[in-house]
């Protein structure tokens, strides 16, 4: 498929020291929804604002549609933002607001007119069309944001954070509604986010981004079922990591610490005496009875039951020492009772193919 | 609770009636005895009570006087005519286009700082520039551009301006600095994104909204203006001099105490005409920007 953006060797750094942005590379299909994920200071935003020309890369280039727009000023690219904050003028009406951009191009008065009647429809706003920005709501707000970065009708859309100041109920409907959006616009959508769930609900694809480089960018089964590191499979979820040694790997790989021993897929790269971390979700885990036949029986204690609603998460302790999270789903009995209590030993089995195994040095 | 709450509202009383107090003896009462003498006959050699509105006819009858109430006005609104000129673009370069916090401090303090030297000594200073042996014409002499000293310069509406401008210039950079300040940067690129070019974002963001402080430093600027009298004395000249010189003179060598009352209080009355106007614009864009 075509590429509408090409980040190619792009690097930026903050007065003298600090590596924003290091080496990244990443290109984007016409009509692909592409996230930024990562904690905050991992470079993600700044890559977006280089996007959009409120930054400037030190070294490398981007080009939007074939053209190089690397020192191309934000009002003459075809990208348009919707802010954190919204960045809503508010001296100016929803409908002023949504106009803003069109007043510059070379459209009479009724094209603006009806443009801006559209957009707002789109987002469900025609009612709100002449309040001032400090009559609406934070979901208003932000949907008058949305109209008026698609109004002029971007190549791209750039969302840098846009559902954070929402609350969970609102975030969650916007998530969706954003995905439709998406679907009838067919243009390409670059967000930023620090929230997995959205990342992993909303995307196409998911790039994850580790001090300002790119730790794994894939679909988000991909990434949450193969992820390419330990910081993925714990940014990306919620992973138990183990710290171990290779001690075989002939018939699948064997791993052991401190007498836990778990049989893992055969994977290439690995050799006996070697250090390594396992990764298993906590979802994958099931309770077995103590003297199961299983490949991968897991002693530990529970330390606290948590209970979430609609799961219980079952925190425990290794004989190592490390934590180890299961999360149960609850069925149609609730069977809350079934499960082990604080203080109880419990035992999990993991299947092989639910073992993530990573080179020490993979962090 | 009763004994909790009386104590508090002692407080609250004993905190406000210094203030009050000062309020009232010296500026109410002040002011009560200025509006009474204002209707008083003048009667040579002294002047006697009455109620009687001649000396404000007086001020509208007599060109001598409200020739001079125009020219203040005219000078008041040039001088903040021209502190807006200087003051804004100066304030917007130091708020948008300064990125070192350290250079904009000093800058910002290079313009406050005047304010903390005596106000004559300002006024002062121009003279010794502007005068015939001032230092611009020693300049312009030195340089060839003049063949003798020039008078023009000085003692004239000309001198009363930018002495007037220099003076109170910082009233007006503060608050359209403050207002400049608190505009949100991502309103700045917001407007950018929308493929609005700088001139576009300062017009139609940046300007509406420091109207705020544009109509303070305005009105700090014009009502400062409009009651000085040291800057006439000082650069004026003879065509120079403004209201509150009059005003000064009649309680002096004219001896008329109910005129110059007169025309202090006409001037009150305009400076707190301005000063509600001013306010319900502000409250107006407040209404509209929330």
């Amino acid at each position: 498929m075509k590429s509408i953006i090409e980040i190619d060797g792009v690097s930026r750094t903050f007065g003298g020291k600090v590596v924003a942005v290091d080496n990244v590379q990443l290109h984007v299909a016409e009509g692909e929804f592409v996230t930024l994920l990562g904690p905050s200071g991992c470079g993600k935003t700044t890559l977006l604002r280089m996007l959009a020309g409120f930054e400037m890369p030190d070294s490398g280039s981007v080009r939007l549609d074939g053209k190089d727009v690397t020192f191309l000023p934000p009002y003459r690219r075809d990208v348009n933002m919707v802010f954190q904050d919204y960045a809503l003028f508010p001296h100016l009406t929803a409908a002023k607001n949504v106009g803003f951009g069109l007043e510059r191009q070379k459209l009479d008065r009724a094209e603006i007119g009806k443009r801006v009647e559209s957009a707002l429809q789109l987002v469900g706003l025609s009612a709100m069309a002449d309040r001032m920005p400090h009559q609406l709501s934070g979901g208003q707000r932000q949907r008058v944001a949305l109209a008026r970065a698609i109004v002029r009708r971007p190549r791209v859309l750039l969302l840098d954070e846009p559902l954070s100041a929402l609350d969970a109920n609102l975030r969650e409907a916007m998530q969706v509604e954003l995905k439709h959006l998406h679907n009838k616009l067919g243009i390409t959508f670059i967000m930023v986010t620090h929230d997995q769930t959205e990342a992993l609900v909303m995307s196409d694809r998911i790039v994850v981004m580790h001090r300002g480089r790119i730790a794994q960018a894939g679909t988000p089964s991909d990434l949450y079922d193969r992820p390419a590191s330990t910081y993925v499979a714990s940014f990306v979820g919620t992973s138990n990591i183990v710290e171990g040694t290779i001690v075989s790997v002939a018939d699948g790989i064997a791993f052991e610490r401190q007498g836990l021993r778990l049989r893992c897929l055969p994977l290439p790269g690995f050799s006996p005496g070697q250090r390594a971390l396992a990764a298993i979700r906590p979802e994958r885990l099931r309770i077995v009875n103590a003297g199961a036949k299983e490949a991968n029986v897991i002693a530990c204690t529970v330390e606290e039951r948590l209970f979430h609603g609609n799961s219980v998460r079952l925190r425990c302790r290794l004989a190592s020492g490390e934590v180890f999270l299961c999360d149960r789903q609850l069925n149609a009995s609730r069977d809350l009772g079934a499960l082990p209590d604080a203080g109880q030993p419990v035992h999990f089995a993991a299947d092989p193919d639910s073992i993530a195994l990573f080179r020490e040095d993979s962090r | 609770m009763k004994e909790r709450k009386l104590p508090v509202n002692y407080l609250g009383l004993a905190v406000l009636s210094a203030p009050l107090v000062w309020a009232i003896v010296f500026m109410f009462v002040p002011y009560m005895i200025i509006l009474t003498y204002s209707f008083w006959i003048k009667k040579y050699p002294t002047f006697e009570p009455a109620f009687q509105f001649g000396n404000y006819v007086q001020i509208f009858a007599d060109p001598q006087y409200y020739q001079v109430l125009l020219r203040t006005m005219r000078i008041a609104l040039l001088v903040t005519f021209f502190s807006l000129l200087i003051a804004y673009p100066f304030a917007y370069y130091l708020v948008f286009k300064v990125r070192s916090a350290r250079v904009r401090l000093f800058l910002y303090m290079a313009v406050i700082l005047p304010l903390w030297v005596s106000y004559l000594l300002r006024a002062y200073t121009w003279k010794t520039i502007l005068g015939s042996q001032g230092v611009l014409n020693s300049f312009l002499v030195w340089s060839g551009l003049l063949s003798a000293p020039t008078d023009v310069l000085l003692y004239n509406q000309f001198s009363m301006v930018l002495t007037l401008t220099y003076i109170f210039i910082p009233f007006m950079v503060m608050p359209i600095y403050t207002s400049l300040e608190k505009i949100p940067r991502n309103l700045v690129e917001a407007a950018s994104d929308l493929g609005v070019p700088p001139l576009g974002v300062l017009t139609k963001v940046i300007w509406p909204l420091s109207l705020p402080g544009v109509l303070a430093g305005a009105t700090i600027t014009f009502c400062l203006t409009f009651g000085d009298f040291i800057a006439p004395i000082l650069v004026g000249g003879p065509d120079g001099s403004m209201i509150s010189n009059v005003i000064t003179s009649q309680y002096g060598t004219a001896l008329n105490w109910p005129l110059g009352s007169a025309l202090a209080i006409l001037m009150l009355v305009i400076v707190l005409a301005i000063i509600e106007l001013s306010d319900r614009l502000q409250k107006a864009e407040r209404i509209a920007t929330g």
